[in-house]
């Protein structure tokens, strides 16, 4: 009996130093998030935390700059795997095989991924920089004066601008995921399908895509939670701006905790985009397997 | 039916062979132009750092007239880009060496020892890859005031940790799982305990996974910009991606700088990419596909 307890006080000591981490810095904020939506605190130490019950939650639906946002999420979520996803199989099935360069044409795609966001968005804003930019300057040599615009300052297609640089950055991710989904189909089928006499596109449509399901699941559902909190790109290249046309939950949490010191309905907005990731994925999960039994 | 089948049959391999190198052409030609406009905005950049301020804004294609690379001493030392250089390579550093030690030891009891209970605290663990970063942002914000842990390392180093550990204990213990237990099962005979089974079987076998996970986990620390904007106030203290954001507020006209100092940052990436490629790309879909 004393040996067993020895022992399970061993197995405990492994996880310990783990355990301690993950629930202190990760498992209570987590729950104190919660706690603190339905209180009122303005971030000084030693000031009151109030309950208010809901009034947070209130004050949250109530601001057109909350509905703005999550407006901008969704554009951004929808686009990014509008996008994203024909893109990156079509990328996946040009690089589906062996021969030379692949590695130098997957690292070429890749890079942008491992890059950080802070330098990728500094880099594009240089690039869009008005009058003498790259951009512009490339479109003021081809006498294209005309559709010049200001990328990151004009409201009505600032958005775009950034979810295409999202959409730049991120390609890579969708692309590896497609190509370890297209490596696993066995050969055997490839060729039974050549045998049967199934021109290209058929073989794409009836017999690739079917059995990817699961990487493009995959794909989507890392789009959503991915789009969900972005932040950074955002952050650097517009903060948000100009008058909120391109912020985003995430910066508009941001600013309301550590700029408005509304601490309180801070918590408010990432308890409710904590719900939405958890709802989001549950769906575009359901939505996935739902198709896979069908076909 | 019986002649289309034969025809088809027959079809791949009389064309295949000799037209192997013509009928890539255009697949060559396509990828070459995608990989272009991939890879243009950072050779662009890579180009800028070495120009003047004006030739940046005139000479859009073309190499730098004279190499300027005062630019990156610039950068590095009036940027302060080598400060934050080493901030950064400290903080990865000790994180990735904790984070790896930690999540491989409570994988390790979770893979390899038979117990009820350590299935649900193994579910506890991954539970935690649902948590998004804003929504742990106001209660750590609220401890960095109360315990006064802002400007702090070990505050920032224990976050990253705490944030990595549901995807590394994750995908470990899915590593662990697959090993032999031949090699276990003679340390027990020989009267070894859980630690030296850890430390002599399972570390040197893990191998594969502690690289893949450290380089992951290594460049989502470098590249990380809103946990360090929130606790690090201090620019003695900054990181890359803060000292990188500030560069343009300090030298607003400053664009060769700010080019070098770009350049500078994503150097140590690229060249960690470059030569452990299939790590990388592991690292980042295995706890994908196993989900």
């Amino acid at each position: 009996m004393d040996r067993l307890k020895s022992r399970h006080l061993q197995i405990a000591m492994f996880l310990l130093p783990a355990l301690l981490f993950y629930a202190v810095l990760l498992v209570y904020p987590v729950l104190r998030t919660f706690f603190l939506s339905l209180h009122e605190w303005n971030g000084f130490a030693g000031s009151k935390v109030e309950y208010v019950a809901f009034d947070n939650f209130k004050l949250v639906f109530e601001d057109e700059i909350f509905w703005k946002s999550l407006k901008n999420v969704m554009v951004v979520m929808l686009l990014s795997i509008a996008i994203q996803i024909p893109a990156g199989l079509f990328l996946a099935l040009l690089l589906n095989g062996k021969w030379k360069g692949i590695r130098f044409f997957k690292a070429a795609f890749f890079m942008p991924v491992i890059m950080s966001a802070t330098s990728i968005s500094l880099l594009w804003k240089f690039i869009l920089y008005p009058g003498d930019g790259l951009v512009d300057g490339l479109l003021m040599k081809m006498g294209l004066e005309d559709s010049i615009r200001a990328w990151l300052a004009d409201p009505s297609i600032n958005l775009y601008t950034v979810i295409l640089i999202c959409c730049w950055q991120g390609l890579g991710v969708v692309m590896i995921i497609f190509l370890s989904g297209l490596v696993s189909i066995p050969d055997a089928i490839k060729e039974a399908a050549l045998i049967d006499g199934a021109n290209r596109r058929q073989r794409l449509w009836f017999v690739t895509l079917p059995l990817i399901r699961e990487a493009v699941a995959i794909n989507v559902i890392l789009l959503v939670i991915g789009t969900l909190k972005i932040f950074d790109n955002i952050y650097v290249l517009t903060d948000g701006g100009p008058n909120h046309a391109t912020d985003v939950l995430g910066t508009f949490l941001y600013k309301e905790a550590f700029r408005n010191n509304r601490f309180g309905m801070a918590s408010a907005i990432a308890v409710v985009m904590f719900l939405l990731g958890f709802v989001l994925t549950l769906v575009a999960n359901r939505a996935m397997r739902r198709e896979s039994l069908d076909g | 039916m019986q002649t289309t089948t034969l025809k088809m049959q027959s079809a791949p391999r009389t064309r295949v062979k000799p037209m192997r190198n013509w009928s890539r052409l255009p697949l060559y030609v396509c990828l070459t132009i995608l990989a272009f406009v991939f890879i243009y905005p950072l050779i662009y950049t890579i180009l800028a750092s070495f120009k003047t301020n004006s030739e940046i804004f005139s000479n859009y294609f073309g190499l730098p007239s004279t190499w300027h690379f005062e630019n990156y001493a610039s950068a590095w030392v009036k940027g302060k880009i080598g400060n934050y250089f080493l901030n950064s390579l400290f903080i990865c550093t000790v994180f990735v060496v904790a984070g790896l030690f930690f999540s491989s030891m409570g994988a390790y009891v979770i893979a390899r020892v038979k117990a009820k209970w350590l299935v649900s605290v193994f579910y506890f663990f991954v539970a935690g890859m649902m948590i998004p970063v804003h929504s742990i942002l106001i209660p750590l914000a609220q401890m960095a005031v109360s315990f006064k842990l802002s400007d702090n390392y070990s505050f920032l180093i224990g976050l990253y940790v705490a944030g990595g550990i549901p995807y590394m204990i994750f995908v470990m213990t899915g590593f662990m799982r697959s090993l032999p237990t031949e090699l276990e099962e003679a340390v027990i005979i020989d009267g070894g305990g859980l630690w030296t089974i850890y430390r002599k079987v399972l570390l040197p076998l893990s191998r594969p996974v502690l690289a893949t996970m450290g380089i992951l986990g290594f460049l989502s620390t470098w590249n990380d910009l809103i946990l360090a904007l929130l606790f690090i106030k201090k620019s003695s203290m900054w990181t890359l991606s803060l000292g990188l954001m500030n560069f343009t507020g300090l030298f607003t006209t400053d664009y060769a700088g700010l080019c070098a100092a770009i350049i500078l940052v994503n150097i140590p990436i690229i060249i960690v990419y470059l030569f452990l490629q299939e790590y990388v790309e592991k690292g980042l879909t295995s706890g994908a596909v196993k989900g």
